[in-house]
């Protein structure tokens, strides 16, 4: 039941993705906090006495928290290319005032003593991956980040009252 | 109508500020509930240019439109915007090295905001909290 419901839930991200007009970002901070809750529902109820075989449980268990720790720092991207992420990312920066050196698909935000940088990957498909690596919690890298995720829609349409 | 004002010291001098703040478009970096600027129909800085935004506010998306109403290259930038009643004004000053910047907003609680959150005193607070925000972020955005 738990698994019926997971596969679900995928199936339903998956399709709200697919069915987006715009580039939608799904944050791997997400999927990774989903993946975390499906292994701890299924924990307590293998613990209350659920009938699901444990090898089965434990692999599926195993794969959920390794995808989640795999895409924790990025976001996936679909409805976009390589060209067009990577040109919104040095818009962003620009935009605020940001420091960074260029190299290839790699954007390094320049700030002293940390470090952080960008990666602009292709998947196959209209699907990119935007890599978060360093320390993201100094000012301009976290403004950078909370200022890319305004140029992307999210999973779920926002609820809009248009006045006058 | 509420008020919001905050004053801060940016390093930057005022002439850099008061250019980077008249381009309507940097405007969602540093505030936060501003999603987007669209359809800026000219520049900015001359009077009656026209754009449109998109504006988060107490978690209700309203979109609308602003016009420039003011501008004094190096000292103060101004606009109007319909839809939220509002008027928002920027003034420099050279202050030790840098810039004294000082924002007013002043606006009205739309009624589609006050439908969903009944309290126009808890609206009120979110945007004090969110112009605080607004004031960090330009800091950030012109430390080195």
């Amino acid at each position: 039941m738990l698994l019926a419901s997971y596969v679900f839930l995928v199936a339903a991200v998956a399709g709200a993705l697919r069915l987006a007009r715009e580039p939608v970002a799904l944050k791997g901070r997400v999927v990774s906090a989903l993946n975390v809750a499906y292994v701890a529902v299924g924990a307590a109820l293998q613990l209350s006495g659920a009938h699901f075989p444990v090898a089965l449980w434990l692999s599926l268990s195993a794969l959920a928290l390794l995808t989640g720790w795999l895409v924790d720092r990025s976001w996936i991207l679909v409805h976009t290319d390589q060209a067009k992420a990577s040109a919104t990312v040095a818009m962003s920066l620009a935009r605020l005032l940001v420091k960074a050196q260029v190299d290839g698909r790699v954007y390094r935000i320049e700030a002293p003593a940390r470090s952080a940088s960008i990666t602009v990957i292709a998947w196959p498909g209209p699907v990119v991956v935007l890599k978060f690596d360093g320390d993201w919690h100094q000012n301009k890298a976290r403004l950078t980040r909370a200022y890319l995720a305004k140029q992307f829609r999210g999973v779920l349409p926002p609820v809009v009252i248009r006045l006058p | 109508m509420v008020d919001v004002k905050r004053s801060l010291h940016v390093d930057a001098d005022p002439a850099r500020v008061i250019e980077y703040i008249s381009d309507v478009s940097n405007h969602p970096a540093f505030i936060p509930p501003l999603k987007d600027v669209t359809n800026v129909s000219g520049d900015p800085k001359q009077l009656g240019t026209k754009w449109e935004w998109t504006f988060t506010m107490a978690g209700v998306q309203l979109k609308g439109h602003a016009e420039t109403v003011d501008y004094v290259a190096g000292t103060r930038f101004s606009f109007r915007t319909s839809g939220i009643d509002s008027t928002f004004k920027y003034e420099v000053e050279p202050d030790g090295g840098g810039s004294r910047l000082t924002a007013t907003v002043s606006y009205e609680v739309p009624e589609g905001v006050l439908a969903k959150v009944a309290d126009r005193a808890v609206v009120a607070r979110i945007n004090e909290g969110e112009a605080d925000h607004a004031v960090k972020n330009l800091q950030a955005i012109f430390s080195s």
